[in-house]
């Protein structure tokens, strides 16, 4: 054991150049998550589950409550995503790990290297059995029965998870490159989030009636789900305090363990390359710099999310809402935050190829300047299908929408010019800015955007007649209205034009930094 | 041809390279070792315009590489020790963005790169470059920089991560890219590939260039007499007293 805490402790401190509160955090952080993404779900579903704990035999089978059939659905489609993040993200932290060559060298037994690794996995994939972490323990509430039973039945349900994500990733490993295997991890982690969101967010509204309309469709699913044949089914049991359950579980856990134990013994770590070869096929580059960013724009799972999010999120959030300017403004917040993100990590690839950005014939502030042309044009492009509720309301609000393509650029350039005032990063993170930096960026971004779509849009709206509460009490005060209704989002779009020309002129003059 | 004049670098107070002077003719195969860190990659990155001088003047080709660095690049390659390159890019598409970066000649490129990836048996192009080894991203960096024919290449330990075929197959391209008239400056640590191939070598140590000429020019300078390049090498270095730590050990 001391061996498997050794590892994780240089495991941990090899993880780059992170603060003293970094590294103290990085081993806890699954129980960090826990807390994150159990704790809501938990308060939701110790509101939801109690009045569903009856008995409709013609929707569920029998023994069998709405509560059992409804959580069996959640927890198989959620070890389903655990499985599929999972099983990837070990190949890619385990399997091809820089490190694991120079462990094997070590005496270390290799189940040591193959827990360490597997842990180090557990923190990004394991979010989907966070989300029914609290489960147990609301079972054994709502029951009225001893936590334990549940406790272990759930503990000895992921031990059971982790086992066959295991024994998975080894047969996976044949077949799925380096490169691939981070990819597919990390797609099932982000679409793991959109789904807490999803479902999430518009279901903390539902009632009882609710719920028992929704079960009734799902009426022949229960039969599935619900069958004695899945551990699923037997989690249930256990969570129920039944130890048939929690027997099935143990018994099938330790099994699969001893076997992926026996199975790590023989394990050589190392992904089999592929022996079938694709045709090798050159397609012509017209915009080398921007085709280049394309390709990793679409290739890294996090910019799916990013994009992904800045979408759903505000049209989710503001599902029905009768303020089309909240959309837009909640819109603007989240990619005050995103813009940033993405072309930090358009300006990783550059620094991390460094020296060959400086080989290729051309000034390295072009390419610089290039990083910001995709993240503006993406956020833009979400700005623009955002503010659709806004100009149908409104068309003349087209005049303020059409300054998102300056503010999100202006935005972009200014993080190039972060990142290169100060080019020293752990290129090792998935967002190299600093949490101050990210804040100045937001602070900025939602004071200038509030200008402009606050401001501009409730003048626009006042001027047509909408009751809008706080420049309809100004409109009595001819001068002070017009001069803050046009004034302010002038002002604005001032301040963007004047700092994306200084932004760029301090990008072309530090260019060279790129490779500081 | 390569041409620097005091050249220096300064990184806060340690001199990592300081007045050095180099005159390499076209045609020339240019060996220039040191021990580690004794400058040759930061002496490669001023030469090739990828690191800028604290002082100095370089001109490759006649042409004054801070005037017009972009010329410069054009038509000279370099080769680093570390192949870092775009890890998200499959290896045609790496090809793909050379070609157009560079404005190179799709049809002629291509029939030369399919030469040399079957020289140097690279047949993995169409996976993730984050997928290769480090010998094969060395391969692609090779190819990528001598499928355009350029008039001078700077290959910095060259043969480190390539196999016994490769390392031989490219010793003896270097030899046809100096026939034709083309430059090569090549720093290495396998004094054995200096002895046979290099032209002229030159021996930096801690920033200075402590020595330079044939290797018949070189001798003449041992005071012991030493005959092959690595006994000078350790002689000039200050590696003498190597048979006594070993001893010690």
């Amino acid at each position: 054991m001391s061996e498997i805490f050794l590892l994780l402790k240089y495991t941990i401190k090899n993880r780059g150049k992170g603060g003293k509160i970094s590294k103290f955090l990085s081993p806890i952080l699954p129980f960090f998550f826990m807390l994150v993404f159990g704790v809501p779900v938990g308060a939701f579903a110790y509101k939801i589950l109690p009045p569903v704990n009856i008995y409709i035999p013609a929707i569920v089978p029998d023994g069998y409550t709405l509560m059992d059939g409804i959580v069996s659905l959640i927890i198989i489609i959620l070890s389903f995503l655990f499985f599929l993040g999972y099983s990837p993200m070990i190949i890619f932290t385990l399997f091809e790990n820089d490190n694991v060559p120079f462990l094997l060298s070590l005496p270390v037994k290799r189940i040591s290297i193959f827990a360490v690794s597997s842990y180090d996995a557990l923190v990004t994939a394991g979010v989907p059995a966070w989300y029914v972490v609290s489960f147990p323990i609301i079972y054994a509430i709502i029951l009225k029965i001893s936590p334990v039973v549940p406790v272990l039945s759930f503990i000895f349900y992921i031990v059971l998870l982790i086992a066959i994500s295991n024994l998975f990733a080894m047969v996976l490993s044949r077949y799925v490159s380096r490169t691939g295997a981070k990819r597919g991890g990390m797609i099932v982690y982000f679409i793991t989030l959109f789904l807490y969101l999803i479902i999430y967010t518009p279901l903390s509204s539902t009632n009882k009636q609710n719920l028992v309309e929704f079960a009734q469709k799902l009426k022949g699913l229960f039969n599935i789900s619900l069958s004695p044949f899945l551990p699923s089914t037997w989690l249930i049991n256990g969570m129920k305090g039944n130890f048939s359950g929690l027997f099935y579980l143990l018994a099938l856990s330790l099994f699969l363990y001893v076997l992926t134990y026996q199975l790590s013994k023989g394990m050589d770590f190392y992904v089999e390359k592929r022996g079938e070869r694709k045709k090798v096929r050159f397609t012509p580059f017209s915009m080398p710099l921007l085709r280049k960013d394309w390709l990793y724009f679409k290739r890294e799972p996090m910019n799916l999310y990013l994009v992904g999010f800045s979408l759903l999120f505000p049209l989710i959030m503001f599902t029905g809402s009768r303020d089309p300017f909240a959309i837009l403004i909640m819109g603007v917040a989240i990619a005050g935050m995103y813009v940033p993100m993405l072309t930090a990590g358009l300006y990783t690839i550059e620094r991390k190829s460094c020296p060959l950005p400086l080989t290729f014939p051309q000034n390295p502030s072009g390419a610089l300047l290039t990083k910001a042309i995709l993240p503006t044009f993406t956020f833009s492009l979400i700005a623009l299908i955002l503010s659709i509720p806004a100009v149908v309301k409104e068309p003349l609000t087209i005049i303020l929408i059409v300054w998102f393509p300056l503010l999100y650029y202006s935005l972009s350039l200014f993080t190039l010019y972060l990142l290169l005032s100060r080019p020293s990063r752990d290129l090792t993170k998935k967002n190299i800015l600093a949490l101050w930096e990210m804040l100045l960026m937001e602070f900025i971004t939602v004071m200038i955007s509030s200008m402009i779509y606050l401001v501009g849009g409730l003048y626009i709206s006042t001027l047509k007649g909408s009751e809008q509460k706080l420049l309809h009490l100004m409109s009595k005060h001819p001068v002070l209205f017009h001069a803050l209704g046009i004034g302010l989002p002038t002002i604005a779009i001032i301040m963007l034009v004047l700092l994306t020309g200084f932004f760029r002129g301090k990008i072309k003059r530090m260019g060279d930094r790129i490779c500081v | 041809m390569i041409r620097a004049r005091n050249l220096k670098k300064v990184f806060g107070s340690i001199v990592a390279v300081n007045s050095i002077n180099l005159e390499i003719k076209n045609g020339e195969i240019y060996g220039f070792l040191g021990p580690n860190g004794a400058g040759k990659t930061t002496t490669i990155r001023m030469l090739t315009g990828t690191l800028k001088p604290t002082s100095g003047e370089i001109e490759i080709l006649g042409i004054p590489l801070d005037k017009n660095e972009i010329e410069v690049k054009k038509r000279i390659g370099v080769v680093f020790e570390e192949p870092k390159l775009y890890e998200n890019l499959r290896g045609t598409e790496f090809i793909d963005f050379i070609i157009a970066i560079y404005k190179l000649d799709r049809e002629k490129t291509l029939a030369y790169l399919s030469e040399l990836t079957e020289a140097f048996n690279i047949d993995y192009l169409d996976g993730f470059i984050g997928d290769y080894s480090h010998g094969m991203k060395q391969k692609l960096a090779l190819v990528s920089v001598l499928m355009r024919r350029p008039e001078v290449v700077f290959l910095d330990e060259p043969t480190v991560g390539l196999d016994a075929r490769s390392a031989k197959i490219l010793k003896m391209l270097l030899e046809k890219i100096t026939s034709e008239g083309r430059t090569i400056f090549m720093t290495t640590h396998i004094l054995e590939i200096a002895e046979k191939m290099c032209s002229r070598i030159g021996i930096i140590n801690r920033g200075e260039l402590i020595a330079e000429g044939t290797l018949k020019e070189l001798r003449k300078l041992s005071k012991t007499g030493s005959k092959s390049l690595e006994d000078l090498f350790l002689e000039l270095t200050g590696g003498e007293e190597i048979a006594e730590i070993v001893e010690a050990l």
